[in-house]
């Protein structure tokens, strides 16, 4: 089992208590916290640290108040800048609570640790974007498009979508060009840096440098969040998902050139489709699978 | 077992589903409180780091900030005359940021990606734990189900129609599915999981297990094909950057990392 969530299992047993100040911010005025953390939280703190990390905030914080404050292992190298005085340390705390979404336990008293809110167990398919997002640091989620509108158009096809009704397609669209070019750029610049002889030489991570180890994690990721929002992914990210994907109660279903599907008519002011999933029917041979 | 995703299959989808629901309105990040408005600040800077001008912008301010991220604009001037929020809003758009504020009034700046260069922050592991969740939800979302088992349901389904309702499809009429039994409600929707979230799960499957593998990974540039100058005739030969590394389960796998798709070789991975 990872080691953070061995952590977060803990924290439950032990009775997790959530500190108000871990949605927003603790404000002035607000509740003051009955425990001995809570009051030690009222110090007032100088956190003048630039350019830092979370770890590094955390023992700030700790060696000022007295509460040992620590990150999640996964959180913990989290690059931020920070520049606060005069603030109490749950007011601190709550402002870089709010910043990244995370959340405060207090594992024991004089004990709280910054995560991750808790995993949202999806039980339906209409529950998996809140689910996704959920799990999606929020600077990805900005990075992906979750929630940005398209805006202008800003070439034919986004025109031509934006005409037929379909402007919800330009966003992924977007992210997928973003991607791509950043993945263009990182494999480029790995390309570049490679200073051996025979370019085809097999090279072991433990022999990249610190800037192509970079360069080849930037490419994994970006390539893989690419597919992701362009593949039957993107739906589940963008929450647009068909309407048989919300209420499987408008099902119906059409057989047509050997194909069983399973969809519905949907209709807007441009336009009428069946949006379906389904397969070739073939009972002695493979068969070609189509999703919605 | 070669799998190659079908890039535009995939999109067209991706357009077909986008048609349907509208997106939330922009969420205006930059609040006005009024007390930013009646501050008037004069700020200068010059040469500055972000961490520098942060630094600065709050003594100013007389409030905290707290930014996630650094940008990728190392430095940048300002000669900026105004009240608090028209400077912040100078400030913040020069590095690509947006800000709001905490409920106790600090200034919280966090990436707006504007930036084509601009990204998110990718701390190795952040992003296995944000694998590995994702992979949960959608494994949660799936009832446990293995994965590639949609076809399958799908024949299944057509199996278990009656010859009735066989008659009305060959006829070319839609099957509502208020005339499906119980358990050809169950089958189409156990196929229906499958088809919206296999491909997702093992899209997630990878990344977790690149990200595992990454300490033990290689890298290969291998060159694979070319392409030609329609105008001058002129070959250029294609290379393709390898990523190799092992799975949990012991195999080695690799995956090309091309910049407009990947082709996973090799076998299909299991969900770790």
């Amino acid at each position: 089992m990872p080691r953070c969530n061995r952590v977060c299992n803990r924290l439950c047993l032990v009775g997790v208590i959530g500190l108000t100040l871990a949605r927003g911010g603790a404000a002035s005025g607000q509740t003051a916290p009955t425990s001995k953390t809570g009051a030690r939280l009222a110090t007032i703190v100088r956190l003048a640290l630039g350019e830092t990390t979370l770890a590094e905030v955390a023992k700030a914080l700790s060696d000022q108040t007295g509460v040992s404050v620590s990150a999640a292992p996964y959180l913990r190298e989290r690059k931020l800048v920070v520049q606060m005085e005069n603030l109490s340390a749950d007011q601190a705390l709550g402002a870089l609570m709010a910043l990244n979404g995370w959340q405060l336990y207090e594992t024991q008293e004089g004990a709280i640790v910054i995560t991750r809110p808790p995993r949202p167990t999806p039980l339906t398919l209409s529950e998996v974007p809140a689910a996704l997002h959920a799990v999606l640091p929020r600077d990805i989620q900005q990075f992906l498009g979750v929630g940005i509108a398209a805006g202008m158009p800003k070439n034919v096809w986004e025109r031509r979508m934006q005409a037929i009704g379909m402007s919800q397609a330009v966003i992924p669209r977007r992210i997928v060009e973003k991607t791509e070019r950043l993945v263009k750029t990182q494999l480029d610049e790995l390309a570049a840096e490679q200073k051996t002889a025979d370019k085809t030489k097999k090279i072991p991570y433990a022999k990249l440098t610190p800037r192509q180890r970079e360069n080849l994690l930037e490419a994994l990721v970006f390539n893989d969040l690419g597919f992701f929002v362009s593949s039957p992914g993107g739906p589940l990210l963008y929450d647009t998902l068909i309407p048989i994907q919300r209420d499987f109660s408008v099902a119906e279903a059409r057989f047509q050139g050997g194909m069983l599907s399973i969809g519905s008519t949907v209709a807007n002011t441009q336009v009428k489709f069946f949006a379906s999933f389904g397969a070739h029917i073939s009972s002695d041979k493979p068969v070609k699978q189509t999703t919605p | 077992m070669h799998l190659k995703f079908a890039w535009s299959q995939a999109c067209a989808v991706c357009l077909v589903a986008g048609a349907i629901c509208q997106f939330a309105p922009v969420a205006v990040a930059q609040t006005a409180p009024s007390a930013l408005d009646r501050q008037r600040l004069v700020f200068h800077a010059q040469q500055q780091s972000f961490a520098q001008v942060v630094a600065a912008l709050s003594l100013e301010m007389k409030r905290g900030i707290a930014a996630d991220g650094v940008p990728r604009l190392l430095q940048a001037d300002f000669n900026l005359e105004g009240t608090a929020r028209e400077v912040l809003d100078r400030v913040a758009d020069a590095f690509d940021y947006q800000w709001t504020l905490s409920r106790s009034g600090v200034v919280l700046l966090s990436k707006r990606f504007q930036n084509p260069d601009e990204r998110p922050q990718l701390n190795l592991p952040e992003l296995q734990q944000m694998a590995r969740d994702a992979n949960t939800v959608l494994r949660q979302a799936s009832g446990g189900r293995a994965m590639n088992q949609t076809a399958q349901l799908i024949n299944a389904l057509f199996d278990a129609f009656s010859p009735e309702q066989r008659q009305i499809l060959q006829d070319g009429k839609s099957l509502p599915i208020g005339q499906f039994t119980a358990a050809q409600v169950q089958l189409a929707q156990a196929a229906l999981l499958g088809a919206t979230l296999d491909s997702p799960r093992q899209l997630w499957t990878y990344l977790a297990s690149q990200l595992t593998g990454l300490p033990r990974s290689s890298i290969q540039w291998k060159a694979n094909g070319q392409t030609q100058d329609l105008l001058t005739g002129q070959s250029t030969p294609l290379t393709f950057l390898y990523y190799q590394w092992q799975a949990r389960n012991g195999l080695e796998y690799t995956t090309v990392l091309s910049g407009s798709g990947a082709i996973f070789v090799l076998p299909m991975l299991p969900e770790e």
